[in-house]
């Protein structure tokens, strides 16, 4: 693959498991130094999988395991001595719906910092200016900061979301489709937001939009299912990578004939 | 339409005429199902009331009409002292031992005054003893040390002493007049009618007593708080902490999976285990500690305040942690996921998050499972509640009753007039429990409020 | 793929980044790990209440089991004995002591307590006995004149769980007997009335709480159901003591004739032998009229079908009615419902139990996928029938469970039961008679102050035990067929 560029995260031979059952199976894959990353594929291919790995998200869920590695700044974050609370200060994540805490604005931007210990009332001002700014919402909430998260339409809400991950200052957002939930005004908005205000940041984003992975990514990796009978009528279905690269290559000279007819909606 | 098909429909009309009838016949025995829940209610309302008022036929030691020309609970201090010299002036120094004597009554009438009484003493009359003072000095201790309504309780004990000699309930009261009156005439000629309510500020406000018409609810209220009181201690932070440990760090372990069955076994043991259970552990195994031993109480009985709110707080537990494990299960797994994501602990997600989400729920469940407590009864009579104690409680290491104790206590009484007592503390009761439950309705429809906007 | 051994550390360059910790690497978080165990021992107080009931009411029960308890019998001996006699002679009231019962005679021996057991070998008469003395390694001691004389009784499972035997003598029954007083400890009537209230209550609960269960899920309007609901709900928040009450002052007394106290008349079972005799009758013709017409409505069509289908639900139901007039009769000798009764206080509990079979089973209903309910109102059902043939069945495991829990409380039952059903053990069929139940019985014995030492408070954990195990076999039951009936619909 000709892909050039720094490397944030590398994941090598990664596979996941829900219970001994296999998810997602042998994806290896570069994430670029603050570049865009949108994963792609028919629902059940394990993209969302895979995003959760990258900050131990799964270690949530009761019987996932992950096999392989993910290594993030020289270090497998599935080492055994590796704390994932700490994984997660520093790999960032905005949801499928937006989930604002039933908080004030300024009390869902600052939970971060304060988790952290951040006390002092000017260094929490300008953490919450610098992340709602940073998040394009300032000028919308800035008058209300006192405001419920909850009284936000949809998009400021997102919005919100991403403004409450940027305070704590990852080196890495993960957005699990964002946008699923908006309107096209709103998401396109979200759109602007990684392209301008994040563009310093490292970003994966999951997808269902084509259109979407097309506009907003610089790389894009394609997933698709495997099926396998196994005996009594059960099937055994799993994830796999089919191909990354660049999203213009990917999308106007995809190598594999699958990705092909994925991106001319002859399947998924 | 052919001729041979007519039948056949016919059939079909005349069955499902049928099925018709039925399905009304059986939607009306449903229905009557509600009914009937709702008549109990009703039935039971009405037996409550017919218990708490009626007629009392009331026998005066001294008419209290010929006492004074006005009623005597609207008499001043000083009329009702003046009624005291003029029908029991032979009586004084008995009421003023009764009320402020702090020697053995044995050596009350030798002791100097302020040695013998716990009221302030005149300088003038400070060598003297209570033998040494004339009518009009006792009266001034007896109206300078008590109020109004005092003065009225002793009056009406030392000189019209009413006796309730004979009680009819509600109902009766209410159809059978003309029976009571011929029966008043007959057996109590010189008692007075009285239409009475059992239930009244006076009844809420004194002391239990053994004569049904004397007797008041405040030793068994009080009993009741400081048992709740020491039931709440224990059991929230244990409760909800149960709760937080199985819906937040649980796994799906032997363990865990055995904590979280036996709880659901637990709610369905029947109150009076726990009873034994209380009775054996707390009363008997901790004594020292639940007889107050441990801080220097000089006691050696385990039948305290505090052995009934652990039991209590014991029988409870299941139910507040169910009902709390709700609670936290209602709170949207996004909100925990969007605090993990942000990098905080789980005890960061459940303390800052989780709990403030759930707390509305939480604590209504936890004022369900407090009336619970508040109107059970096997447990503490077989831990020993006190039939009768005339004292109030003072602590936890106070031996106790609870209304719900003295309604069992006063039910079982043959006599009538128990019954009527018995009714009124039910009804004190009920009233507190529906206290309790508008709260956690406004706490629940507040909650449910706040999720929607 | 380079793997340095060291991470390197965030440039502090923000509060944030000097807030980070400086690795990832796990450092320990003391407080997260105490405040998990603090949390895991809450969780784990409830294991140690279920141990601690198992240990309390196992350890009393063994010592019920297997102490020698002693049974004051007022005898005395009516002379002095010797270390040697083998005939000791009483006088006294009390029972009479039988051959193989141990007699627990208090002595002194120089100025100390040496009291010895004695075994009964023989009986001459009231007075005189034969005994094998220093019994059980205790020593023959001599006795005065007027020395208290025990029967030490040693409770044996077989005597606990005895329902009663055949006397040799008279070939009558004699059913077991609870009464520690003289020393008989049979269980059964107290198990048995236990079990027979029970079974009334559920005769009330069971068809009221499921037709109120089926009532509020599928006939309810949205508003019919807010208002009816919250009946339920009040119900369930009386406290038990007051239903005690409203037993004792009103079902009782209704029973008896004169609801609130005001005499109607009558009273409901009329226990005579002239209604017994009419109730029988009036169901002999209400049956003999069900089978004419049930068997007219199969013969002809028509509107006259229908009539006399009708016909026969109403005799059936008249049948039922005198069914039920006429049992209470059968069941009992002539006379009036008791002041006490077992059949008042079960009513009542049944009363008591509706919301939660009802809660229960409305729960079990509403989750029946409303798929279902279509697919039977497209096959052209009723109402009546989906409610029948579709979501009963459907939702059978759970009010199943909802009976099982309804029983399992009815049992427990105690203040109602201490309050309205009376006092002393009683064996009998008759519901309108006074019986006590282990709980109100546990109730009842235990409100006076027991000496912990006594047979009496020992024998409260043996009942205790019964019933916990009892109560606790209908819970497991229940909550096994609950988990199994949540995996269908998931």
């Amino acid at each position: 693959m000709a892909i050039t560029g720094e490397t944030t995260i590398h994941l090598n031979n990664v596979s996941v498991y829900y219970s001994n059952k296999l998810a997602v199976k042998d994806v290896t894959l570069p994430i670029r130094k603050q570049k865009i990353t949108a994963f792609i594929g028919p629902s059940g291919c394990g993209k969302s999988t895979v995003l959760r790995c990258l900050n131990r998200m799964n270690d949530l869920v009761q019987g996932a395991r992950v096999d392989g590695e993910i290594i993030y700044r020289d270090q497998n974050l599935y080492a055994r001595n590796v704390d994932p609370v700490e994984v997660r200060r520093r790999i960032g994540m905005v949801f499928q719906k937006p989930n604002p805490f039933p908080k004030s604005i300024y009390d869902n931007v600052a939970y971060g910092p304060r988790l952290l210990g951040v006390t002092r009332k000017n260094q929490l001002d300008e953490i919450v200016e610098r992340s709602l700014r940073g998040a394009a919402l300032w000028d919308e909430v800035a008058g209300d900061l006192k405001k419920s998260g909850l009284a936000l339409s949809g998009g400021q809400q997102q919005r919100l979301c991403i403004a409450r991950s940027i305070a704590v200052e990852p080196d890495v957002i993960l957005m699990d489709e964002p946008c699923s939930a908006l309107d096209p005004i709103a998401t396109q908005r979200i759109e602007q937001l990684m392209r301008e205000e994040l563009k310093d940041y490292t970003i994966v984003i999951v997808t269902h939009n084509m259109q979407q992975a097309q506009r907003a990514s610089d790389y894009t990796a394609f997933y698709s299912i495997r099926k396998e009978a196994e005996s009594g009528g059960v099937e055994r279905r799993w994830g796999v990578l089919v191909e990354f690269a660049e999203t213009e290559k990917l999308f106007n000279s995809p190598e594999s004939g699958e990705t092909a007819d994925y991106i001319a909606g002859r399947f998924g | 339409m052919s001729a041979a098909e007519s039948p056949k429909k016919d059939a079909f009309k005349e069955r499902l005429v049928q099925r018709q009838a039925r399905g009304r016949l059986w939607s009306r025995l449903f229905f009557a199902s509600n009914a009937f829940a709702l008549l109990t209610l009703i039935l039971l309302a009405l037996t409550i009331i017919n218990g708490a008022f009626g007629y009392v036929a009331v026998q005066f030691r001294v008419d209290p009409d010929t006492l004074s020309d006005r009623p005597l609970e609207t008499l001043s201090e000083a009329e009702l002292g003046d009624v005291l010299v003029a029908n029991a002036a032979g009586r004084m120094r008995v009421i003023i031992r009764d009320n402020f004597s702090q020697v053995p009554n044995d050596v009350f009438t030798t002791t100097p005054l302020p040695a013998a009484l716990n009221v302030f003493i005149p300088t003038a009359w400070q060598t003297l003893t209570i033998n040494e003072l004339n009518e009009e000095q006792l009266l001034s201790i007896i109206t300078n040390n008590l109020s109004q309504e005092q003065m009225y309780d002793v009056v009406l004990n030392n000189i019209v002493q009413p006796n309730v000699v004979a009680s009819w309930q509600f109902f009766y009261s209410l159809f059978n007049r003309a029976a009571i009156e011929a029966e008043m005439a007959s057996e109590y000629p010189a008692a007075e009618l009285i239409f009475r309510s059992w239930v009244t500020p006076r009844f809420i406000s004194s002391p239990l007593a053994t004569e049904a018409a004397d007797t008041g609810l405040r030793t068994a209220l009080l009993g009741t708080l400081w048992v709740i009181a020491i039931c709440v201690l224990f059991s929230f932070p244990l409760g909800v902490g149960a709760a937080i440990y199985l819906e937040e760090y649980a796994d799906d372990s032997f363990i865990n999976r055995l904590i979280e069955t036996n709880i659901r076994n637990l709610a369905g043991v029947p109150s009076i285990i726990y009873g034994l259970l209380g009775l054996t552990v707390f009363v008997r195994f901790l004594v020292t500690i639940t007889s107050g031993q441990f801080v220097g109480v000089q006691s050696d009985t385990g039948r305290t305040i505090l052995s009934a709110g652990l039991t209590l707080g014991l029988l409870i537990l299941p139910v507040i942690i169910i009902n709390a494990q709700e609670a936290i299960r209602a709170v949207p797994y996004s909100i925990r996921e969007a605090s993990y994501g942000l990098g905080a602990t789980k005890w960061q997600t459940t303390w800052r998050q989780v709990l403030p989400a759930a707390l509305p729920g939480i604590l209504t469940g936890f004022i369900l499972a407090l009336s619970r407590a508040i109107g059970e009864t096997a447990p503490l009579i077989v831990i020993g509640g006190a039939s009768f104690i005339s004292f109030d409680p003072s602590g936890p290491f106070s031996r106790f009753t609870v209304v719900p104790l003295q309604i069992y206590n006063w039910t079982k009484v043959p006599d009538i007039e128990f019954r009527n007592v018995a009714a009124a503390a039910i009804i004190v009761l009920m009233s507190l429990l529906l206290i309790m439950n508008s709260a956690a309705i406004i706490l629940r429809n507040r909650f449910s409020k706040k999720l929607a906007g | 793929m380079p793997s340095a051994p060291v991470m390197p550390a965030d440039a502090a360059d923000s509060p944030v980044k000097r807030k980070r910790a400086a690795s990832m690497f796990k450092s320990p978080r003391p407080f997260e790990a105490f405040i998990q165990s603090v949390l895991f021992f809450c969780g784990a107080v409830s294991i140690l209440t279920t141990v601690g009931i198992v240990i309390t009411l196992g350890n009393e029960s063994i010592n019920f089991f297997t102490t020698l308890g002693l049974v004051d019998g007022q005898r005395r001996t009516a002379a002095p004995m010797t270390a040697e006699d083998t005939r000791i002679v009483l006088t006294g009231g009390g029972f009479n002591f039988q051959v193989n019962d141990t007699l627990f005679v208090e002595g002194t021996v120089n100025g100390q307590p040496a009291n010895e057991l004695m075994l009964v070998t023989e009986v001459i008469d009231r007075e005189n006995l034969v005994v094998q003395r220093g019994y059980e390694n205790t020593q023959a001691v001599p006795h005065d004149v007027g020395v208290q004389v025990e029967k030490g009784k040693r409770v044996l499972l077989s005597e606990f769980l005895k329902v009663g035997e055949f006397d040799p003598t008279t070939g009558q029954f004699m059913p077991g007997r609870w009464q520690p007083q003289i020393a008989e400890f049979s269980a059964i009537p107290l198990i048995s009335a236990t079990l027979y209230s029970s079974l009334l209550a559920m005769l009330i609960a069971v068809p009221v709480g499921l037709g109120t269960a089926i009532y509020l899920s599928e006939y309810a309007a949205p508003g019919v159901r807010a208002t009816l609901k919250p009946i339920l709900e009040v119900l369930a928040g009386v406290p038990t003591v007051v239903f005690g009450y409203f037993a004792l002052n009103f079902i009782t007394p209704a029973l008896r004739g004169s609801p609130f106290g005001i005499p109607m008349g009558g009273g409901f079972p009329l226990l005579d032998t002239g209604l017994f005799v009419t109730y029988n009758g009036l169901l002999l013709i209400a049956a003999l009229a069900f089978v004419a017409f049930w068997v007219g409505s199969r013969t002809t069509t028509g509107s006259r079908r229908t009539l006399l289908t009708r016909g026969s639900t109403i005799a059936a139901l008249l049948a039922i009615v005198f069914g039920v007039l006429a049992l209470p009769d059968a069941m009992c000798t002539p006379g009036e419902v008791g002041v006490y009764n077992l059949f008042g206080a079960s009513i009542v509990v049944g009363i008591l139990i509706i919301p939660t079979i009802s809660t229960i089973s409305e729960d079990a209903l509403r989750a029946v996928p409303r798929s279902l309910r279509e697919a039977s109102y497209g096959l052209g059902a009723t109402r009546l029938e989906t409610v029948f043939r579709v979501l009963i069945p459907a939702a059978l495991s759970g009010i199943l469970a909802a009976v099982l829990l309804g029983i399992s409380r009815a049992v427990g039952e105690t203040m109602v039961m201490a309050l309205a059903s009376g006092a002393g053990p009683n064996l009998s069929v008759c519901p309108f008679e006074a019986a006590e139940t282990i709980a109100g019985h546990i109730a009842r014995i235990s409100s006076g102050d027991l000496s912990y030492q006594s047979m009496d408070y020992n024998s409260l954990f043996a009942l205790g035990l019964t019933l916990f195990i009892m109560t606790l076999i209908l819970n497991l039951l229940s909550n096994y067929i609950t988990s199994r009936f949540r995996e269908v619909y998931q």
